[in-house]
């Protein structure tokens, strides 16, 4: 019975592990098939032979280079900016009481029930003007904007889980309250900084229509918009735009493998009395 | 415990004034910046937009632009096109995060009892999430796709559909495809916030509870689901409004097609907006699409309340 | 010279008054210990000397400093946390120089003066531990020892001991006062533990609900308590507290309570309490023996009762009687010979040491005794 159980449960575990890997596995076996067979054994699982070609191409022929530093410096750039600004507000919902608390937690929550859609078209007549349209910095100041509620909820989360104490000590140690929280409570916030910073560089990394609306010129497309307008040429080669895919995977994928682990402990100390 | 207390019943002779003003102006400092880009990013493009669902608002016809009242609301109670967008909606959500909820809520459960390679496991699993939206949606068309994937064949196989074919070409089906992927996508998102609800369970509760006699269903039902159920309502809503707001997937999978029959509200506003370039009636729809996601946050959290008391 | 005085101390939560003015002068040097319930603003009150809580009204000096609008920083105080509060991520050595670093100290000094601390703690052998690395009672050492170095003006302890089990918290006591024989300053100290009130204080500021009931040395807190409350507060079995009557008896008056004989009150102590009155009268468990077993007693009163229940610990025992409807607690100084429930037992008990409280009021009937004998 027990061991029945028991092989159940490993069934159950393998299940999930094929859901979750096998479009991964087919996307990276797609990209490593070599043209010619890519119809006639479309259905097999490993072809008969494989190629790095896609790569190669990809990676010196294409703009996709172009289209990865972009992607890099934007989603780089937003995390940094969320992250910062999440610090601040999250400590001073965890850590002040003043007027008007309440109603600015719930302006936050009200946010994330935004349909995004409806604000592409003002939002491209208000940055127009003062020349954010098309630039880089533009598509970081929208995604810090959109990011920065549910980032500054974790982060309050993870302020949670500090004792109070710790800052009050300092503050009779001498610091002044800014001190306190540089010295004393961010170095024990690194965790709740690496979580935030994952998690709104992996967002940052995926968005997409706003970067299709925003970003008119070739050489300041993201990711997903060179991927989507490689969709919309003729002739679509779909060797190269899955190696291109996989290339685009490296980067999140790594940095959400290193910070999992910490989202879930945040998320233990503080948002649970949600 | 906060140094910022404010007490207006505070007697004239409080020497604290000056510095009880200053702890209030110091929260701010740290709450500014960030709150006044959401304002201006958000909330501001919000309210134009809103304004633009009250006008006549074609970009191909800008001579004619101008305020037109309920017009737009009115041509939507009229549009077919509308109301099976809105079912669409429902549908693509319901099953959307039903799945992810269920899902998730299996895997967290298995991911918070140790067994050997627990850790690599749990960061693979977690991965799809990792993957960007668009791309997940790349990878499910191609996956849906008979002459390059083994998929369909496998449905086939297990009598899921009638023969080998795409089902993002069939009407009756075509929305199951971005389900399928958005399944995919979310469930880890379920997982991490679910296992972390189950690890801040007291462990005692359960040795209690086996000490009295409790079997492992009645553990559960009496102990994980009453302490889980804030977690699970926090997320069920949160991804409920971002599932029904998205249009990712189902733009790069099916572009609301064919003909319409996997078309949701986000997706059918983003039509409007930059195919038929109708600004006013795209704003029209978003804004019905908001005070739906408004009413049913506010009936889940009234619900969740009197559960709660 | 750290005197700390605070005049007419309020503290509001909105409608919600935590601390009705707070009237105290603590001397240079002195350990005064602010005891009572949890939520009796003994907390709020140190917080607000330590200028982690804003006060509402009044006014708070230290060493003759208004102290008010200083932020904690700015006090020259120290205080040692419920919980620590040590910085997770600083070994001990650097926990305990930190506030002397943000003095920006001369290095050599920081080193020298958290070696003498660490000695006199004990805590040289794990200077470069972390916290995480210590036991409680190591955690509470490098907690005082980073209140010592700074040489404060004023020590603030929140119920240092609370989290420590019962036989190192009996250490930590007694570790605390040669601590304070050894580094002569002014000590506020809070708790709910009444023995570390009793055994640490040159002073015991007894509090509730947001006032102070007595301020008095612990001898005067036990023996002459300003109110029902402070007696049973402190005293460990409390103080037996009897709803009683006073009646007239013959030339005096006597307090009458069921189930016991007529106790006469001395007039010379209780001379301005009159007949006809609702009274509590208060004994002490140690005042109560059976006759058998009584150590001398100054006016000793002899009656009977059943023992209910026999609680051994030792070097004494508890006995429980049954009076009235009340259960009334004996406590016998090493009992001679085995004690087990019995009916019908003589006892007597010592009307030297009865209390009388208004039952309406709760405050002492008569003057406080001032002879110590």
């Amino acid at each position: 019975m027990k061991t029945m159980t028991g092989a159940a449960l490993w069934l159950v575990r393998l299940a999930y592990l094929t859901f979750a890997l096998f479009p991964l596995f087919w996307l990276i076996r797609i990209s490593l098939t070599p043209d010619n067979l890519l119809y006639s054994e479309g259905t097999t699982i490993w072809p008969s032979s494989i190629t790095l070609a896609n790569f190669t191409y990809v990676i010196e022929e294409s703009p996709f280079p172009v289209f990865f530093g972009n992607t890099v410096i934007v989603s780089m750039g937003t995390a940094v900016a969320v992250t910062l600004l999440a610090a601040g507000i999250g400590y001073a919902f965890s850590r002040f009481e003043f007027a008007g608390k309440r109603a600015l937690m719930v302006f936050l929550v009200i946010t994330q029930l935004f349909p995004l859609v409806m604000v592409i078209t003002p939002l491209y007549q208000l940055l127009a003007p003062i020349g954010l349209v098309n630039t880089r910095i533009g598509l970081i100041v929208v995604f810090t904007a959109f990011n920065l509620p549910f980032a500054a909820f974790l982060m309050h989360s993870f302020y949670e889980g500090i004792p109070r104490e710790l800052e009050q000590a300092a503050m009779i140690d001498g610091c002044t309250r800014f001190q306190a929280l540089i010295l004393i409570i961010l170095p024990l916030m690194l965790p709740g900084i690496g979580a935030t910073l994952g998690f709104v560089f992996t967002a940052a990394w995926s968005e997409l229509l706003f970067s299709l609306m925003l970003i008119t010129s070739e050489t300041k497309k993201t990711f997903a918009v060179g991927l989507l307008s490689f969709v919309g040429k003729s002739g679509v080669d779909w060797g190269q735009m899955m190696a291109a895919a996989t290339l685009a995977l490296i980067p999140p994928a790594i940095f959400f493998t290193l910070i999992q682990k910490y989202l879930v402990g945040g998320l233990t100390a503080g948002a649970v009395k949600a | 415990m906060s140094v910022a207390a404010d007490s207006p019943a505070t007697s004239g002779r409080s020497p604290s004034r000056p510095r009880r003003r200053f702890a209030a102006a110091e929260a701010w400092f740290y709450l500014a910046p960030g709150i006044s880009i959401v304002a201006l990013v958000m909330l501001v493009p919000l309210a134009v937009g809103i304004s633009f669902s009250f006008q006549n608002y074609v970009i191909f016809r800008p001579m004619s632009r101008g305020w037109n009242g309920v017009e737009n609301y009115i041509d939507l109670w009229t549009d077919r096109t509308f109301w099976l967008a809105l079912a669409n909606t429902a549908r693509w959500t319901f099953w959307s995060v039903a799945f992810q909820l269920g899902l998730g809520l299996g895997l967290a459960l298995i991911l918070n009892k140790p067994f050997p390679g627990r850790a690599v496991f749990q960061s693979l699993v977690f991965l799809p999430w990792a993957v960007p939206t668009f791309l997940s949606g790349l990878n499910w068309q191609w996956l849906f796709n008979p002459i390059v994937s083994p998929l369909p064949a496998w449905l086939t196989a297990v009598g899921v559909l009638d023969a080998p074919r795409n089902i993002l070409s069939d009407p009756d089906l075509a929305l199951y495809g971005p389900i399928t992927a958005m399944i995919w996508w979310g469930v880890p998102f379920f997982a991490i916030t679910l296992l972390a609800a189950l690890r801040s369970i007291p462990q005692d509760l359960y040795e209690a509870a086996s000490i009295d006699g409790a079997s492992a269903w009645q553990s559960f039902r009496h102990i994980t689901v009453p302490f889980l159920m804030p977690m699970i309502t926090i997320t069920i809503l949160l991804r409920t409004v971002w599932v029904a707001n998205s249009p990712d997937l189902i733009f790069v999978m099916t572009e609301g097609g064919p003909a319409n029959s996997s078309q949701t509200l986000p997706n059918y506003v983003f039509t409007s907006a930059y195919k038929s370039m109708d600004f006013g009636y795209a704003s029209a729809l978003a804004t019905v699409l908001m005070v739906l996601l408004v009413m049913y946050s506010v009936l889940l959290l009234f619900i969740r309340g009197r559960l709660g008391q | 010279m750290a005197e700390v005085l605070l005049r007419q101390v309020v503290k509001r939560y909105g409608a919600f008054q935590a601390v009705h003015d707070f009237d105290l002068d603590i001397a240079h040097e002195e350990f005064v210990v602010f005891v009572g319930p949890s939520g009796c603003g003994k907390s709020t009150t140190l917080r607000m000397i330590a200028g982690l809580e804003e006060i509402s009204g009044g006014e708070i000096q230290i060493g003759s400093r208004v102290v008010n609008d200083l932020p904690p920083r700015a006090r020259n105080i120290s205080m040692v946390f419920q919980n620590y509060a040590l910085y997770p991520h600083m070994t001990v050595r650097q926990n305990q120089g930190f506030g002397l670093r943000m003095a920006k100290r001369p290095k050599e000094e920081i080193e020298e003066k958290v070696n003498r601390a660490s000695k006199l703690l004990g805590l040289r052998e794990f200077l470069s531990r972390l916290p995480a690395a210590l036991s409680g009672g190591q955690r509470q050492r490098v907690a005082m020892g980073r209140a010592i170095v700074r040489n404060p003006d004023v020590f603030l302890f929140d119920e240092p001991l609370s989290n420590l089990d019962a036989k190192l918290r009996g250490q930590m006591r007694t570790e605390i006062k040669k601590l304070h024989d050894k580094v002569r300053t002014t000590v506020i100290y809070v708790t709910h533990d009444q023995v570390e009130a009793m055994t640490l204080a040159d002073r015991i500021v007894v509090m509730r609900d947001g006032r102070i009931e007595q301020v008095d040395t612990p001898y005067e807190v036990f023996h002459a308590p300003a109110s029902r409350f402070v007696a049973g507060f402190i005293g460990s079995p409390p103080m037996n507290l009897i709803e009683a009557r006073t009646v007239a008896d013959g030339d005096g008056i006597s307090v009458s309570a069921p189930g016991w004989p007529a106790l006469p009150l001395d007039p010379a102590i209780f001379g301005q309490v009159g007949p006809d009155r609702a009274v509590t009268l208060g004994l002490r468990p140690e005042a109560i023996a059976p006759e058998r077993m009584a150590g001398s007693m100054a006016r000793p009163l002899a009656f009977n009762a059943d023992i209910t229940l026999v609680e051994p610990l030792g070097g004494e025992a508890l006995l429980f009687l049954k009076m009235g409807k009340d259960e009334i607690t004996a406590r016998i100084f090493r009992p001679s010979t085995r004690l087990a429930p019995e009916r019908d037992v003589r006892f007597v008990v010592d009307l030297a040491e009865m209390h009388l409280f208004d039952a309406g009021t709760g405050a002492r009937l008569n003057a406080p005794r001032t002879a110590i004998s």
